[in-house]
């Protein structure tokens, strides 16, 4: 009886997992298609400009780059400089020391000379309260606000109230921006000034690459094996899915750790959720829903160009709680903006990115989850053709395998951040050991994120700092 | 009891996807790898070369005859495309004898034929570098060849006008205004900054053209005109700006803040004054406009005009705005003027109750000396 059961099951759960295989990964394998697309398109518009000196230009929007930091005191004096050291001619650095517990204040007073501003500050600020301003006469583009702790949606707020720039992006403390990057992610704001609303970078793992003087000076692949499957992973999600969302009309993400907005539009949103554990996202489709419904021309776009270097967790433990985070403010966002879903008042993202994006990112990892213990169980009770699963599983290794070579292949073709054959070679080996214990232990995280956010945990996780010289 | 058969989907779907999977794989592996390794190997080769050529080159642009016909002959192809990239880069970066210097090296290159070819293809992107490259070699071009070829995309539209801006044709406003202002999208930076270009130091014509055409433009093309024009040299007291007066009863906040922006310069003209000021009983005041933005931008123009009515209005706006924003503004445009220290004295001191903003004042005093 049970037996009869469970084979019932089985055959049943096997087909519809077929079919949602089959349209997830058709759903990936289009994006990562129109992914090569834009990067020719892109290649493209590289080659024809600038016909003119951006930087001469009056026209050139002013940037607040805005900083949260909380306890970041062995990156901070060195991420700063690197702003401050970017490549532009309008820019502001805007730090937030969001009530750090660590000397991350003192650090910055001491290495930029900083003076408290001797008065209130006559802004009011949907954030913490703020107790001081700091300014420094030596680095005048520099300015660090003290705040009660409030999370980094509430730091950001902070900072982008208290700015005059047009433009902000949103750069994390652990982060090194190219020289030339913010320009970059700007351009599209220059391209289509009245449209564009958001752009977001490229994010690189800063982990075993070196840093001089607040840049990035030689670009390598981590000692440890944690932080070099993130390498493979960020080419695939934040890279090649990200260039083919974009071309799809339908960028749903711009990482926290490097956009750019328009300040006034944000403000007129509303700023940063700060109930929400992945504010970036969150604020993203907000800014579809709202300016979609005001019925504005708006633009976000993505931009391959630029990177931003940024430490990812090098313990399995960090990276569990730095996972668990993301996935249970997917659910949150995608539950907040569940109308939006399937609604083709908003386009392509709409009808296709967002109905892809809830199977592949929401639904995805737990099918796969349950998965392996289905194919367990079955293997148990002898109803499974152990050459069938083999073959199986081969293949859904396969395309997953084909999605992180083509974000390999698009570095390659593009940017060449890793320029050396080896390290090349290194990234396509990355992208098959993630099968192995990867991939399966990811799904664990997914659970485990879904019975938090069932339970109501909003905790935000640790992510402890080493410095760039690690 | 039943037997129960391992479940097994069809064998020979899976095999076939497993072969297309496979040799999917296999294709993007050697490609990939491939690429990277020829790529790499090229860059080592061309590094050496790099260095060569561009010492080389700049040795002959500095000394006394570059003799480029001679060195061009004894270059191989590759070495040639070297040399054509730091033409490109070099470019950007020399200007007067020098540069001449380098477009005639250009030329010996074959890149200004190369140009015209590029200018005369019929895909966008290579029209595009077509004009980048004849902007950069200066090469003179037709005017209505220009508008010719670069009139479907807003971006070749923006290149056409910038090339006949830099090559200082004698068509370029005409032809460049009109590629720049036909209705349609809004213009890119470089459309902007062009038409800027054409105007800054006489608007008179733009004037013109505004008043002509406002009427085709839409909103945030009328808007970006109003921000070339505001930055652009005033032009003189027989020009009317009645277009630009318009756009202070405009609906839309942004056109109004972009009008208001634009006369800044322009406190010196009774008429606009007046006009600014009109029947007003508090001209762009919170009790009279709703927006911050415009808000904001009015008190900018009053510490840019001066007048006393003008910094009483500012005054008064420090104390009065409900704007956390606006009342800053109004401050740093009273700081501007030098009158900071007289809000809440004398005449300008608040005549009831309203609520005491010193820290506003405080604030923009102790940061005067980095915000400007």
């Amino acid at each position: 009886m049970i037996r009869e059961l469970a084979a019932t099951l089985l055959e049943s759960t096997a087909l519809v997992v077929l079919v949602y295989y089959l349209f997830v990964n058709g759903s990936y394998l289009l994006v990562h298609f129109a992914a090569l697309f834009e990067l020719r398109d892109e290649m493209r518009e590289d080659d024809w400009g600038p016909l003119f000196s951006p930087f001469d230009s009056p026209f050139l929007p002013g940037v607040a780059i805005v900083v949260p930091a909380y306890d970041e005191a062995p990156v901070i004096v060195e991420s700063v400089q690197s702003m401050l050291d970017t490549n532009y001619p309008d820019v502001e650095v805007v730090v937030v020391n969001d009530g750090s517990t660590d000397d991350t204040l003192e650090r910055l007073v001491e290495a930029f000379d900083l003076v408290a501003v001797d008065a209130t500050v006559p802004i009011d600020t949907p954030s913490e309260p703020v107790h001081a301003v700091y300014r420094s006469t030596d680095a005048l583009s520099l300015t660090v606000v003290d705040k009660d702790n409030g999370g980094r949606a509430d730091a950001l707020n902070a900072g982008i109230w208290l700015t005059d720039q047009p433009l902000f992006c949103a750069v994390d403390a652990d982060s090194i921006i190219d020289r030339d990057g913010l320009l970059a992610v700007v351009q599209p704001f220059l391209n289509h000034p009245e449209e564009t609303v958001a752009t977001g970078g490229t994010i690189g793992v800063a982990n075993g690459c070196t840093v001089e003087d607040g840049q990035m000076t030689t670009v390598g692949l981590p000692n440890r094996l944690l932080p070099r499957l993130q390498v493979s992973e960020y080419l695939r999600a934040f890279y090649s899915g990200r260039l083919g969302l974009d071309r799809l009309q339908g960028l749903l993400l711009i990482s926290g750790a490097f956009g750019v907005f328009r300040t006034e539009v944000v403000r007129q949103v509303g700023g940063y959720d700060t109930d929400n554990v992945t504010e970036d996202f969150e604020l993203v489709m907000r800014l579809h829903q709202r300016l979609t419904a005001w019925d504005r021309d708006y633009r976000v776009e993505f931009v391959p160009g630029p990177v931003v270097w940024t430490e990812v967790p090098g313990d399995r433990e960090a990276l569990r709680r730095q996972r668990t985070r993301w996935y249970r403010g997917l659910l949150a966002t995608l539950r907040q903006y569940r109308p939006m879903v399937g609604r083709r008042r908003y386009g392509p993202l709409g009808w296709f990115v967002l109905p892809a994006f809830v199977l592949a990112e929401a639904v995805g990892p737990l099918v796969e989850g349950f998965g392996y213990v289905v194919v367990l169980v079955g293997f148990a009770l002898g109803l499974v053709d152990p050459r069938f699963t083999l073959a199986y599983f081969a293949v859904t290794a396969g395309v997953g395998l084909v999605l992180s070579w083509g974000g390999v292949y698009s570095e390659v073709w593009s940017y060449r951040r890793y320029e050396h054959p080896r390290q090349v070679l290194e990234l396509l080996w990355l992208g098959v050991l993630e099968n192995f214990g990867y991939r399966q232990w990811k799904t664990y995280v997914a659970w485990r994120g879904l019975f938090e956010y069932l339970r109501g945990v909003e905790s935000w996780g640790e992510m402890t700092r080493s410095g760039f010289d690690d | 009891m039943t037997q129960y058969d391992p479940v097994t989907p069809s064998g020979d779907a899976l095999a076939l996807v497993t072969i297309v999977v496979g040799s999917l794989l296999v294709v993007l592996f050697a490609f990939t790898l491939g690429r990277s390794y020829w790529l790499a190997r090229d860059d080592r080769r061309c590094a050496a070369r790099r260095d060569d050529r561009r010492s080389e080159l700049l040795t002959r642009l500095y000394g006394p005859d570059p003799d480029w016909t001679s060195w061009v002959d004894g270059l191989d192809a590759a070495d040639r495309t070297v040399v054509r990239s730091l033409v490109y880069t070099q470019l950007r970066w020399v200007r007067g004898t020098e540069r001449e210097r380098l477009r005639d090296l250009a030329s010996v290159l074959g890149l200004d034929a190369r140009a015209e070819r590029l200018f005369a293809s019929e895909r966008r992107y290579e029209r595009l570098q077509g004009l980048t490259w004849l902007a950069l070699l200066g090469r003179p071009v037709d005017a209505e060849t220009v508008l010719d070829r670069c009139r479907d995309h807003p971006d070749t539209r923006a290149a056409g006008a910038r090339l006949l801006a830099d090559t200082d044709h004698s068509e370029a406003r005409p032809v460049g205004t009109e590629l720049l202002l036909a209705p349609g999208r809004p213009l890119s930076v470089l459309g902007v900054d062009t038409l800027y270009q054409l105007y800054k130091h006489d608007a008179a014509e733009l004037v013109a053209w505004a008043t002509r055409e406002r009427e085709r433009w839409d909103e945030s093309l009328f808007i970006q005109v109003l921000d070339v024009f505001g930055e652009c040299s005033t032009v003189g007291p027989g020009v009317s700006l009645e277009w630009v007066l318009a756009g202070l009863d405009a609906a839309s906040p942004r056109v109004r803040a972009a009008a208001l922006e634009a006369l800044t310069g322009y406190g010196w003209r009774e008429s606009v004054r007046t006009a600014v000021v009109g029947e007003r009983e508090a001209p762009f005041s919170h009790r009279e406009e709703r927006e911050p933005l415009v808000r904001r931008t009015a008190y900018r123009l009053y510490g840019e005009w001066a007048t006393p009515d003008a910094l009483d209005r500012l005054a008064e706006a420090v104390w009065r705005d409900p704007d956390d924003r606006a009342r800053v503004e109004a401050a740093r445009a009273l700081q501007r003027a030098d009158c900071l220290s007289t809000v809440g004295t004398g005449e300008r001191a608040p005549t009831d109750g309203a609520s005491g903003t010193d820290h506003v004042v405080a604030w923009v005093d102790a940061t005067a000396g980095v915000d400007g």
